[in-house]
């Protein structure tokens, strides 16, 4: 994770502050988490007031527009309590499978910060109804988004300062999400 | 179609058969009795504010453009080019001079009315002088911004349908010191189920301690549920197949107190403390068959099939009310303080609703199940006023006057 060495007495950068090697390992850990159902461990990735984004138009103030989800660190924990205590919407309880790929960083102005961009692909199914009564239930659904993540430095760790998924099919109507993208 | 076999009152029942809700015949019919023929809730005025501002909806079955004419005057017409009835426009919302049909080239003005039928040397004289335009709606009603359209020449008067529901709807929109309110952008969300579930459920008061019961536990847990809510309130239910679920305001949460109290303080000197403590009563309203008014938002109903359902969900800015108090209802919309608040496809309460939905469309299916049963409470209906009834707070009062109606609009 290192950026810079002294050459003849003049800082260089000669690499970039997360390489993309990095990025992926932070990223796929987080894949890991969601899909292994630790969610609780999730919740610590993020900065203390880092943002969770699920945006219908990310050009819009989404304190001034609907968004699908826009979580600050007490909404998350809201949100994997609800989990956690028979959220009908979730019980029984999606399983996802996140792939992550297309990773690229970019640096920012800000020395302690990163940009990351991947691509997800976010296969979901609720289980539980052996006898395909319900529509939906026992059926992978895949929901694929463009992410954006501004990672912040804090100390060794990296942290999320936002996570920005736009899905492709953000602007329609959509079923439930009540697990994490 | 014999619909009158479909619903059951007796003086202490009341049924509904299943087929109501999976049968496609029978969503056919409601589509055009209910939705075409009646009156249809299609956008709101603040959605096309400028001359020249259209947005696409539906009428049940029929797609159309609501546009704001040169005249400043607000059309509905049928989105369907009349040479081959190819949809005209397919952006969900914009602006335009024109409207291009993409096939032939046929345009149309702002207001519907023809503008050019392409290749005119091409045809005798006289052809096509019978075609004015797209297909207008028959009526177009506009009440407190929320415009109303009906394909049956013939529907009842506006304030017939609405009858004594004309009230609380305005006294939601008395909220705004300007007297209406701004649509802002919708939660869009689909459902696996008819599109009746939800009509049903916003003004079911019996059902939020069951489905709701992880929601509850998670405000509790953060310091957030208003207890003094508590299960008070009624239910109300009309002739027009409206109805209402009344609850008390209760406890506003602390850092949003200043500002509420000092909203309701403008509303009683505006409208004097009785009405202001009237109207500021919590109300699900909803208007049949397709629109609910929900706290500081606007539910529309949309059905798909009968299996399937979308609902837009659109926050609501009061017009002339002071920036602090329309922030604080953002604040409570979109982060979820308020239990009936935040994004239906994955907030913490609707989501929970919209399962249901789901599971009771798969419970009928077979048809074995074959009657629905909305008793709770009916020994016990008052009425007092013509064509409006009340009952205790979860009492399945609105859904009867919602089927009563229903029977009388199908049959």
């Amino acid at each position: 994770m290192f950026i810079s060495k002294v050459v003849e007495g003049n800082v260089m950068s000669i690499l970039p502050l997360l390489s993309r090697h990095e990025a992926e390992e932070f990223l796929f850990k987080e894949a890991r988490l969601i899909d292994e159902d630790k969610l609780e461990e999730w919740l610590t990735l993020f900065t203390e007031d880092g943002i969770y984004w699920l945006p219908y138009d990310d050009t819009t103030d989404p304190h001034e527009e609907t968004s699908i989800i826009y979580d600050d660190s007490r909404q998350r924990e809201k949100r994997i309590y609800q989990l956690r205590h028979k959220h009908l919407a979730q019980d029984p309880p999606s399983r996802t499978i996140h792939f992550i790929s297309n990773v690229e960083v970019e640096e920012t102005e800000t020395p302690t910060e990163v940009i990351v961009l991947c691509n997800s692909m976010v296969t979901e199914m609720r289980p539980g109804d052996h006898q395909y009564l319900q529509h939906g239930l026992s059926k992978p659904r895949t929901l694929s988004g463009r992410c954006k993540y501004r990672l912040h430095q804090e100390g060794d760790d990296w942290k999320i300062a936002i996570k920005q998924v736009d899905l492709i099919d953000r602007d329609l109507p959509l079923e439930n999400i009540t697990f994490i993208i | 179609m014999n619909t009158e076999a479909l619903i059951k009152e007796t003086e202490d029942d009341f049924r509904v058969h299943s087929r109501i809700y999976t049968d496609p015949e029978i969503f056919n019919l409601e589509m055009q009795k209910l939705f075409e023929e009646g009156w249809c809730y299609v956008a709101h005025e603040s959605e096309v504010p400028n001359v020249g501002d259209f947005r696409t909806s539906a009428v049940g079955r029929i797609p159309v453009i609501v546009s704001r004419g040169d005249d400043g005057k607000v059309y509905v017409n049928v989105n369907a080019c009349r040479h081959r009835g190819t949809v005209v426009c397919r952006e969900e919302r914009g602006n335009t001079r024109f409207f291009v049909c993409p096939y032939h080239g046929w345009s149309y003005k702002r207001d519907g009315t023809i503008n050019n039928i392409t290749d005119r040397d091409n045809f005798p004289d006289d052809w096509g002088k019978d075609i004015k335009g797209l297909i207008a709606a028959d009526h177009i009603t506009n009440y407190r911004g929320m415009i109303f359209a009906s394909f049956n020449p013939d529907v009842e008067s506006f304030d017939t349908h609405m009858g004594p529901l004309k009230k609380y709807v305005d006294f939601w929109f008395d909220h705004a010191v300007e007297g209406h309110v701004r649509v802002l952008k919708p939660w869009r969300a689909l459902y696996q189920g008819n599109w009746k579930f939800q009509l049903e459920n916003s003004t079911d008061g019996w059902h939020a301690r069951y489905v709701h019961v992880s929601a509850l536990k998670t405000l509790t847990e953060f310091g957030e549920y208003n207890s003094n809510v508590g299960w008070a309130g009624c239910t109300r239910g009309f002739a027009g197949g409206h109805g209402i679920l009344e609850r008390p305001r209760g406890d506003i949460p602390p850092e949003l107190k200043s500002t509420f109290d000092m909203f309701q303080q403008e509303l009683k000197s505006k409208y004097g403390d009785e009405y202001g403590e009237d109207m500021f009563v919590r109300r699900h309203i909803t208007i049949f068959p397709n629109i609910q008014l929900m706290e500081f938002k606007l539910r529309i109903i949309q059905p798909v099939a009968v299996d399937q359902t979308i609902v837009y969900e659109f926050p609501v800015e009061l017009v002339g009310t002071s920036s602090e108090v329309n922030e604080s209802i953002r604040t409570r919309l979109f982060k979820e303080v308020s239990i009936s608040s935040g994004s239906p496809v994955s907030g913490m309460v609707n989501a929970d609703d919209v399962e249901i939905y789901a599971r009771t469309q798969a419970g009928l299916s077979g048809g074995h199940m074959a009657w629905l049963r909305f008793g709770r409470g009916i020994h016990r209906e008052k009425s007092e006023r013509e064509n409006e009834w009340s009952g205790q707070d979860m009492d399945e009062l609105p859904q009867r006057c919602l089927y009563r109606k229903w029977l009388k609009a199908m049959s």
